[in-house]
Parts: C-alpha cells; sequence; structure tokens
C-alpha cells in the first residue's frame, strides 16, 4: 500500500495521543476511543491510500 | 455541482438514516439513569420525576447541530461531491508512444524517442491533474505500460523506461487498441494521443483513422535520410561446399542518391567491399563469395554515417566445414578412388583388409570384398562380401542382370537413374522388416540398407567392376550413402540476418510438421505454421533463430532493426500539437476538503460539548441552584 500524501500520516498521530492523555485523565474510554479512531480514520482518508491488486491475464496474439 | 458516487436520492436516504440515528442516540443519551450514591440527601432535587416531554427536549441544540453538519460534511465526501458539470469532469486519454526502431534514429536534438518523450510530459502537464492518462508503447505490437493512471510519477517513469524496438510501428493496430481501451475501460472518454516519427510500413502509408476516434497527433522530427541492411543470406556453394555466397541487401530509405560502400570482414580481416548507387527509396542486393572451412563471425557493414546507425552493421555466425573421416579396408583402393574423391568433404582412408582394427576412428567404414570377424560402432558400407560372411541373408547371385528400379522417394536413392544397365555379377539380399531396398533387379534388391544402429548399407556388385563405374549415378549413389550413414556432416547450412516479425522460410518439398523444428537461442521450440513449401513462425524479440529441417539447418539472425518503408503524412481532419484549452476543462474535486471540514467540525464539538455530557456530568451531583450547601 503506498499512500499520496504519506505526511498526513503524521498528522494522524495526534488523535492517537489525545486517546492516550484521555485515559490517563480516566475520561469514559469507550466514547473517547470512538472520537479518536474516526479523527484518525478521516485523516487516513485524507492521506489517500492506495493499493495495487495484481491482475493476471493472458492474451493471445494470432 | 453532482455527487460521483451516489445520486442526489441516495445521498439524502443515507443522510435522512444518519440523522435519524445521530438524533434518536442524542436523546437517549440525555435521559435519566440510574446512579448508585452514598446518601439521598443532596440528591433531592433530582429525585423529583421530570415529565417525559421534558426529557427529550434538546438541551444542547449547536452540539446536534454541529453533529449534523459534520457528518453531512462527511457523506458528501463519501459521495464524491464535484464542482462544476459532469461534462467537465475527469477524462481518459491513452498515449500511444512509437518505440518502433525507427525512434532511435538521431536527429539534431538527441533521438527521435527522446523528442517524443518530451511532448509527452509536455502533454501531460497541460492536462488537469485528475485526469487519467494510460500509456501504450507501440512498434510491431502495441503494449500497453501502466493502467488508465492519475498518478503523474507512475506516467512519468513509464514514458522515462521506453526504449526503441527492433519492429516497425503497426500504426493501424495501435489506435486500434487504443480505442478499444477507451471504450471498454474509461469513465469519460479522453483523447488518443499518437507521438510518433511517422514511419510505418508500405501498406500502412495511407492509414486513415476511424472518423469517431478522439485521434491527436504530437509530431517530432522529420529524419529522412537513412541508408539500412534490409537482409544477408549465406549458404554454402553448390559447387564447392568450402565456398559462401553471400548475398547482402541494401535499401536507401531517405529523399536523396545515396553513395554507399559495403564491406565484409571475417574474423575481424577484410574480405570484400562494393559500392553501390542508390536512388532514393530504391534496394538492392550485392553478392560476395569467400572461401573457409573454418568456423568464425562474419560482419557486413555500411561504411557512412546516417540517422539511424543500428540498421549499418549485422554480424552472423558461420559453422564449420565439416570433414567426414571414411576408412576403406580394400585390394584395389584405385577402384574406388574416384568415387570418394568426387566429394571435398571426404577425408578417405585406404588400408589392406589384413590392417582392420575394430577400434579405427572413422566415421564411416568401407569392406570391399570381405567381412571382419568383428564390426566397428562406425556406420558400414559392404561391398559383395564372400556369400558365407554377409551380414545380411542372400537369396541369389545373378548375372547379366539389368536394374528395374531405383528407390527414388528415399534419401538414399534420390536423383539416381540409369537406363539398361546391366549388371555382370551380383547378389541379391533377402529383405528383412526395417530393411531398405534401393536398387533391384527382378529377382530382388541388390543394394539394401539397413537402420540399426550402427548403419549398414550392402553392395551386392562392386560399382568399379560393373558398368555403373561409367554412370553419373555411381558418385551420386555414394554421395546418397554417405549422407545417409552420417547426415550431420552433410546438413546444409543457410544463414540469414533479417528482422523481427514474421518470417517465411521458403522450403524445397513439403514436410512432415513432426520432423521440423523451431528453436530459440533459449533453446525453446517456437510456434510455427506449414503450408505447402512454405514455413511462417513469429520472433517478436531480436535473437537467434534455428530451424532445423531434415538434413538441413537454417539460421535466422533476426537483430536487425526493421524500417519502414514510408511516411504516414498526418491528415487534416486529425487535430495536432499540445492545445491550450485542455487546462480549462476541470471539474474540481472537493472530497478532501469536506472531509477536513467534516473533521474539524467534530472535533470542535467535541471540545465544546464533550466535557458536559452526561457521561462526564454522571460523577458530578446535580445542581441544586440557590438551595446549594456545602454540607460541611
Amino acid at each position: 500500500m503506498t499512500f499520496e500524501r504519506p505526511w498526513v500520516l503524521l498528522l494522524a498521530l495526534l488523535p492517537v495521543l489525545w486517546i492516550v492523555i484521555q485515559y490517563r485523565r480516566g475520561e469514559s474510554r469507550l466514547g473517547t476511543l470512538l472520537k479518536g479512531l474516526a479523527l484518525t480514520a478521516i485523516l487516513i482518508a485524507l492521506a489517500e491510500p492506495r493499493l495495487a491488486v495484481p491482475e493476471t491475464k493472458v492474451a493471445a496474439v494470432l | 455541482m453532482f455527487f460521483v458516487n451516489l445520486s442526489f436520492a441516495e445521498f439524502l436516504a443515507v443522510f435522512s438514516a444518519i440523522s435519524a440515528l445521530v438524533v434518536t442516540l442524542y436523546l437517549l443519551n440525555r435521559a435519566r439513569r440510574k446512579q448508585t450514591v452514598a446518601t439521598l440527601k443532596f440528591w433531592v432535587q433530582a429525585a423529583v420525576p421530570i415529565s417525559a416531554r421534558q426529557r427529550r427536549r434538546i438541551q444542547q441544540p449547536w452540539s446536534l447541530l454541529l453533529q449534523l453538519l459534520s457528518l453531512a460534511l462527511l457523506l458528501l465526501a463519501i459521495a464524491q461531491l464535484r464542482w462544476g458539470s459532469p461534462r467537465q469532469s475527469s477524462r481518459d486519454h491513452v498515449l500511444v508512444l512509437d518505440t518502433s526502431s525507427w525512434m532511435g534514429a538521431r536527429s539534431g536534438r538527441g533521438t527521435l524517442l527522446d523528442e517524443a518523450k518530451k511532448a509527452a510530459r509536455g502533454y501531460i502537464r497541460a492536462l488537469p491533474s485528475s485526469d487519467r492518462v494510460m500509456v501504450v508503447r507501440a512498434d510491431g505490437l502495441a503494449t500497453p505500460v501502466t493502467g488508465l493512471e492519475s498518478n503523474r510519477r507512475v506516467v512519468d517513469a513509464a514514458i522515462g523506461a521506453s526504449r526503441p524496438g527492433a519492429d516497425a510501428l503497426n500504426l493501424e493496430q495501435a489506435v486500434s487498441f487504443a480505442t478499444q481501451v477507451q471504450r471498454l475501460h474509461t469513465q469519460r472518454m479522453g483523447e488518443v494521443v499518437l507521438i510518433s516519427g511517422g514511419r510505418v510500413l508500405e501498406e500502412e502509408s495511407g492509414f486513415q483513422p476511424p472518423a469517431d476516434v478522439p485521434l491527436r497527433v504530437l509530431p517530432v522530427s522529420q529524419v529522412t535520410e537513412n541508408c539500412g541492411l534490409r537482409k544477408i543470406g549465406l549458404r554454402r556453394s553448390d559447387k564447392d561446399p568450402a565456398v559462401w555466397d553471400v548475398f547482402v541487401s541494401v535499401r536507401n530509405y531517405g529523399a536523396l542518391p545515396r553513395t554507399v560502400p559495403v564491406a565484409l570482414q571475417y574474423g575481424g580481416a577484410p574480405m570484400a567491399s562494393r559500392i553501390l548507387q542508390l536512388g532514393p527509396g530504391k534496394e538492392e542486393e550485392v553478392t560476395f563469395a569467400f572461401r573457409t572451412r573454418a568456423a568464425g563471425w562474419l560482419e557486413a557493414r555500411l561504411l557512412l554515417e546516417d540517422a539511424l546507425p543500428d540498421d549499418n552493421r549485422a554480424v552472423l555466425e558461420l559453422p564449420a566445414l565439416k570433414t567426414l573421416q571414411v576408412a576403406v579396408y580394400t585390394d584395389a583402393p584405385d577402384l574406388l578412388r574416384p568415387v570418394l574423391a568426387a566429394n571435398p568433404q571426404v577425408q578417405a582412408l585406404y588400408r589392406l583388409p589384413s590392417e582392420y582394427d575394430p577400434a579405427v576412428g572413422a566415421q564411416i567404414v568401407i569392406f570391399d570384398g570381405f567381412r571382419p570377424a568383428q564390426m566397428p560402432a562406425a556406420g558400414v558400407i559392404c561391398i559383395q562380401p564372400p556369400a558365407n560372411q554377409s551380414p545380411v541373408k542372400l537369396r541369389t547371385s545373378v548375372r547379366a542382370a539389368p536394374i528395374i528400379r531405383w528407390r527414388t522417394d528415399h534419401a538414399l536413392g534420390v536423383g539416381l537413374r540409369t537406363k539398361e544397365l546391366r549388371l555382370n555379377e551380383a547378389d541379391v539380399y533377402s529383405l528383412s522388416p526395417g530393411d531398405i531396398s534401393v536398387a533391384e533387379v527382378e529377382a530382388g534388391p541388390v543394394i539394401l540398407a539397413r537402420p540399426g544402429p550402427p548403419r549398414l548399407v550392402m553392395l551386392g556388385f562392386h560399382p568399379g567392376k560393373s558398368d555403373l563405374r561409367n554412370e553419373l549415378a555411381t558418385p551420386l549413389l555414394f554421395a546418397n550413402i554417405l549422407g545417409w550413414l552420417e547426415p550431420e556432416s552433410f546438413r546444409h547450412w543457410e544463414l540469414n540476418a533479417g528482422t523481427t516479425g514474421a518470417v517465411t522460410v521458403p522450403l524445397e518439398t513439403e514436410l512432415d510438421p513432426g520432423k521440423v523444428r523451431v528453436i530459440s537461442d533459449t533453446q525453446q521450440q517456437l510456434p510455427f505454421t506449414l503450408k505447402g513449401k512454405s514455413l511462417r513462425f513469429f520472433a517478436g524479440s531480436p535473437g537467434v533463430i534455428r530451424v532445423i529441417t531434415e538434413g538441413r539447418e537454417r539460421v535466422y539472425s533476426l537483430t536487425l532493426p526493421e524500417v519502414g518503408d514510408a511516411v504516414w503524412k498526418t491528415p487534416v481532419s486529425v487535430r495536432q500539437g499540445i492545445p491550450s484549452s485542455v487546462q480549462e476543462a476541470i471539474a474540481r474535486d472537493l472530497w478532501r476538503w469536506l472531509a477536513a471540514l467534516g473533521g474539524l467540525g467534530l472535533l470542535i464539538e467535541w471540545l465544546l460539548f464533550g466535557k458536559t455530557s452526561p457521561a462526564s456530568a454522571t460523577s458530578s451531583p446535580p445542581s441544586l441552584g440557590r438551595t446549594w450547601r456545602k454540607a460541611s
């Protein structure tokens, strides 16, 4: 998998950091986790991941 | 403004469902819940029942609004909202890059392919970033190098890695392939962009692209002046197998007459040279002959400088002329010497029968009038051995018997014919299964061959003592026998240097496909077709191909570049050059901005309202308003 804008992935670390801080404060863990994951998913989408799917094709030349 | 991934109705349906879910969760989240506390003393107000109508009232409308707005933005991003009209959305182009051999020709600014790459990159830069491009390399075959790709780095790498091939451009096939790709695989049809030097095969010079093909041509420099080797053929002379006959074909592709020096080198040493005067578009053949029995490298070269140096030189590997060692055990060598001396490939060694050694190193052994106790491992010719020593059962002996039949349909009897030839004295043999009768008298075969191994030929009469010694058939009979006993030594060689692609091999006779092999230099069998006296095969890349038939080996050194004979004139109706208006046709893709705004909205909502949410509020006692007092 490759990313069109890999630098955006650095921003995706911020929600993870936020989750860790909220955990330490003893905030609602499930809510914090869901919020953090939602933000991370949006940031990963903005990094535009690309997955190359190899295909094998057979051609006949007559 | 339009959606790429959803219709407007689908968007509304999905958004309505999500909104309903969010509002429901919002109301439920703010409903009363059970809380265990140590005392109810400070929870008096909370114990008062609140009406259901009040519980379901929206207490934080801005929070809910922000959530709904953020989700709407994210859904718009998923639906891929675009600014503009669908007609201005990204298009799919097929870029056909000519990689024929001619693109290696030099212009004043590098090769033609260098110019083509520059033009291709210029066109790519002029396209909107959302447009997709497929790169197709076109020479004899059209080969896609990328898929429909919006990543410009991939497209640029594919263009940069292109090299001139060995074939001529098959223009019609390339345009047809690009058109088919557009019709079958594109979301919105863009252009078919051809970047070519325009040199094609003669039959394609009048090619007219179909009117419905959105073809655009990016021309490169017109280089015309070039002379090149078309093909080279070598075969051993019929008169003297030690002499090679060389045929060199040269063509002037240019518009001006040229003087072309042609030189031949063997093993690095100059052998011969000629000067040809070639008119515009003319092709001529020049012949050389030189003598050698040794193996070596033959190089043909045009001593001039022109646009395409690759077709000015060709190298062929020549095999050595094999010598056949024949040991003759006879008391009368002079009777056999003329027939063996007639073949320059035969080196005969004459010995007395008493000197026979079974470990003789010769490839063929001739026993004249006797048969040894131990036969050699080599091929054997037995000439009229005594009846009690004959390795083949003797049926009878005849006198003054005419030869009535030659087996002319077999390699042993090819070309043999005698008229009223009578044999003074001959032995007639009995045929066993597998034996071949070469010559017959009324009573049966007088010349018989047994396939072995080792192979054996019985002569029931002595050719030097019969009337056959005065016949032309005698040396031919011995040549046939020696060739049948040791076919490898008499294999006919034919060497050709030519261009890749479809090759037609003319054959002497119609052949059984099972006895034909077409082998590449990597020892792979190539498919071929046989039609009458013609064999066809296809070589897509430069290399050495061997066509092996019975007793003959043809070597095709397909290393010369195939250059088109004609120049394709771009029709007036076809668009040319890079348009300046391509950049304007843009439909802006907004999904990234929408996703970023949606994420930002959710973040703001959580930061502003997250602290006062019931989840955090449950740990604090409810507000008692003005009546609240500290307990202690």
